[in-house]
């Protein structure tokens, strides 16, 4: 469609004029697919970064949660609004309701297995250490 | 011919449900042993549980050809009966009678989602990486299982707060941020859940003296 609208505005064709009629409902759809898409990729993104970042197991748990709930469910609507209402966005909606309850129960589990196990957590103010002293 | 199985269809639901009731009649007293009535009848459960495993069916299948629709109707019916072997049509497997409190409980997590995610994000974004990680026992004022997995599992669920271990009426909560471990959000999200399973409240304060 992105594709139509560019070919339309290129051409010299007498035609042009008459092939730039938009369907500015699949325009506004396209538009929101593409913002929540940047934004779930932007909070996945962020939740590798901190998972990379943290220091102990506990505190990168939660960067972990943060690619479970907003990533994923940021993704997963950008999916059900370039779908349209159907079958298929009832399905990814399902998908989405599944995920919310399934990733912080796996989380949990995780968690207390580790405390049940006796892994310490780092407590207090943390602050990451400078580049010469991590040498 | 579509018609025709339609009402086949219903002969054999009413007739299901009236065996329901005719049980729940003869065994009423064990099923009353059973059964928690406390939120609803018996048929209740089972007939909102039999609406939910249609209309899953009908999502996830989409088809509408006669020999399908008679395999979803088996295995309905072969899922309320493992379930009523099993003795566990109660609230906790047909939680529909709180839908709309549900969905509102919701919409209002999904905004605390949000408010928590721009927290972790921006530590984690952080040159310095400034995080105070704490860990606090925050008490449940759920009387229900349900209603206090619903509250544990929102801790979880809310990134930079992650439930670790229950103990009596305590969750032991891990928090990113020491500014997260404030026990009045807790005690809000808490409450929130609660009512969320239609419990009726009973005050924080009086449940920790």
């Amino acid at each position: 469609m992105m594709i139509d609208l560019m070919l339309a505005a290129s051409s010299s064709h007498p035609e042009a004029e008459l092939a730039l009629h938009i369907d500015w409902l699949e325009l506004l759809r396209w538009c929101l697919t593409v913002v929540f898409m940047g934004a779930g990729l932007f909070f996945v993104l962020a939740g590798t970064l901190g998972v990379l970042r943290l220091p102990d197991f506990y505190t990168r748990l939660h960067a972990a949660g943060m690619t479970d709930t907003l990533g994923a469910e940021l993704i997963l609507l950008a999916l059900i609004v370039q779908s349209g209402f159907s079958q298929m966005s009832l399905k990814l909606l399902l998908v989405a309701l599944f995920l919310l309850i399934t990733s912080p129960t796996a989380t949990h589990v995780i968690a207390h297995s580790a405390h049940k196990e006796g892994l310490e957590p780092i407590l207090g103010p943390y602050k990451a250490p400078e580049l010469d002293e991590a040498e | 011919m579509a018609l025709n199985l339609l009402q086949i269809y219903e002969k054999v639901i009413v007739s299901a449900f009236a065996l329901c009731v005719c049980k729940l009649k003869t065994f009423r007293k064990t099923l009353s042993l059973t059964y928690n009535f406390k939120n609803g009848s018996f048929l209740r459960f089972v007939v909102s549980l039999t609406l939910a495993l249609a209309a899953t069916w009908l999502m996830l299948s989409g088809y509408f050809k006669p020999m399908l629709l008679t395999l979803g109707v088996i295995s309905i019916a072969t899922v309320i009966g493992l379930c009523h072997r099993m003795k566990i049509i109660d609230f906790e497997t047909a939680p529909y009678q709180t839908t709309v409190r549900s969905i509102r409980y919701f919409a209002w997590l999904f905004i605390e989602i949000v408010k928590a995610n721009m927290q972790v994000v921006k530590a984690v974004l952080n040159v310095n990486l400034e995080i105070s990680p704490t860990l606090v026992r925050v008490p449940m004022p759920q009387t229900t299982d349900i209603g206090r997995t619903i509250f544990a599992n929102s801790i979880t669920l809310t990134p930079g707060t992650v439930s670790v271990d229950m103990e009596d009426d305590e969750i032991l909560v891990h928090a990113l941020l020491s500014e997260m471990s404030d026990p009045d959000d807790f005690k809000e999200m808490g409450e929130r859940a609660a009512w969320s399973v239609g419990e009726t409240h009973i005050p924080l304060e009086n449940k920790v003296k």
